[in-house]
């Protein structure tokens, strides 16, 4: 077995974290729920892993706060959905967290998958991360000299390679502000795979039920994460079908989809703007919004 | 490293490898056989025949370091029985003719037992979703949650 770190390191605080994490540099990985790091234990990935640097004993297990929403980056999927779900209010901002949560096969990988792994794999696959952008998430990144705060775009910057300096790490995930409603939508040939297609909509709506702001994410089998802000075709208008239309085909035009044996790139690029069109039409409804 | 944690009642002391995951430890180490891997090389396929439960809570022991049963208490289909008796679940899986090959079974009722544990009642939907992380190539799963259903009943699962 290549991978054979000599050492997993358990920090107490997060200076110690930090600490750990510059003296080893580029032989450390860090880890958080562990079901990335130990599924790829045998790809050749990770082969240059001397010690794991582990976030389990950090408090950062958590979710709280109402207008700001701060999520632990070592929080289980399982506890995030189970406080999303006990106020219908959340379940309607935060749905398409919740949606992505509920689309991954079972309550084992929810037990043991995190909000942070899932955002730092840094993967348009990634049905949480599809669903953290839309939401307008930011990073909260904790380092030997104090905290910074990135937008998530700017954190995910390409598979298992997020957006960290020396000594840093991810703290906490913040949605600032979780109004109206979203939902998350994709496309899978069974329960296991990735998506070959997917999106997430967060929607607010004006009074006359127009859509006041919009953000769409895009995943699933893309080269990047796409993230559509306040598209023209939506905001201010109602999402009838002529205006769902629009938004398919802004999506399938947004996205630079792979092209492999799953599927045809002009097939996930179909898909891409199906599921956006879905999720637009779920996240207006949740929204309590009719378009007759 | 050093670990020690709770198998089925009783206290564990053994030295473990960073890399080594919870399964490894469990069937190649502590003998525990009803933890099985079957489509795993790679990617894992969540076919659940290695979940068990850490803390109450089911998870796949084949993603799990071996390391962070450190101080918990880790449950197998070994530790479910009393005494010679079998456990409901057990019981109706034999009723319901859940069984066949029997390789998913010990996930599954470890799965169903997280659920019935935390309240989970015979609604089918529920019972689905409990097992969803558990594949049963053989039965159709027809008979696994009519057996998980059983048990619901028997335990009046579900009710305020």
């Amino acid at each position: 077995m290549p991978f054979k770190p000599s050492k997993v390191i358990l920090p107490a605080t997060r200076e110690e974290a930090s600490e750990s994490l510059e003296a080893l540099g580029g032989g450390a990985a860090i880890i958080a729920g562990g079901t990335m790091l130990f599924r790829l234990r045998g790809s050749g990935l990770l082969d240059h892993v001397e010690a794991l640097v582990d976030l389990s004993r950090l408090g950062l297990s958590y979710v709280r706060g109402d207008a700001v929403v701060a999520i632990g980056s070592y929080t289980p999927l399982s506890d995030v959905y189970r406080w999303i779900a006990s106020d219908p209010r959340r379940g309607r901002a935060l749905g398409a967290l919740a949606d992505a949560i509920m689309s991954m096969p079972g309550w084992q990988i929810r037990n043991m998958a995190t909000v942070g792994g899932s955002a730092s794999i840094g993967m348009p696959q990634s049905d949480i991360a599809t669903s953290l952008l839309a939401l307008g998430a930011r990073a909260r990144i904790s380092g030997p000299s104090g905290e910074r705060v990135v937008d998530l775009r700017d954190y995910m910057a390409g598979p298992l390679s997020p957006s960290l300096r020396s000594g840093e790490f991810l703290s906490e995930l913040v949605i600032e502000q979780p109004i109206g409603a979203s939902a998350h939508e994709k496309f899978v040939v069974s329960d296991i795979d990735h998506p070959i297609a997917s999106a997430s909509a967060h929607l607010a709506l004006a009074d006359d039920g127009s859509v006041a702001s919009a953000r769409i994410a895009l995943g699933g089998g893309l080269r990047r994460s796409v993230v559509l802000e306040s598209p023209r075709a939506l905001v201010g208008r109602v999402p009838d079908e002529g205006v769902l239309e629009e938004i398919q085909g802004l999506a399938r035009d947004s996205v630079d989809p792979l092209d492999d044996f799953v599927a045809s790139a002009e097939y996930r690029r179909h898909l891409a703007g199906v599921m956006a069109r879905r999720a637009v039409a779920r996240a207006y409804a949740r929204a309590g919004g009719s378009a007759r | 490293m050093k670990l020690r944690f709770t198998l089925n009642g009783s206290a564990v002391e053994l030295d473990a490898e960073p890399w080594e995951s919870l399964f490894d430890v469990l069937r190649n180490r502590l003998g525990i056989k009803s933890v099985k891997t079957a489509l795993c090389e790679g990617s894992c396929s969540a076919c659940g025949a290695c979940t068990v439960l850490l803390d109450g809570r089911p998870i796949y022991s084949v993603m799990t370091p071996a390391y962070r049963a450190d101080g918990r208490s880790i449950t197998t289909l070994e530790g479910l029985s009393r005494g010679g008796e079998l456990h409901p679940l057990q019981s109706a899986f034999i009723e319901a003719g859940a069984v066949q090959c029997g390789f998913c079974t010990p996930g599954m009722i470890l799965a169903a037992k997280a659920y019935l544990d935390g309240g989970g009642g015979p609604d089918e939907g529920g019972i689905r979703e409990a097992i969803r992380g558990n594949l049963c190539r053989c039965t159709g799963y027809v008979k696994i949650i009519d057996a998980i259903r059983r048990a619901a009943e028997a335990s009046g699962g579900g009710k305020p």
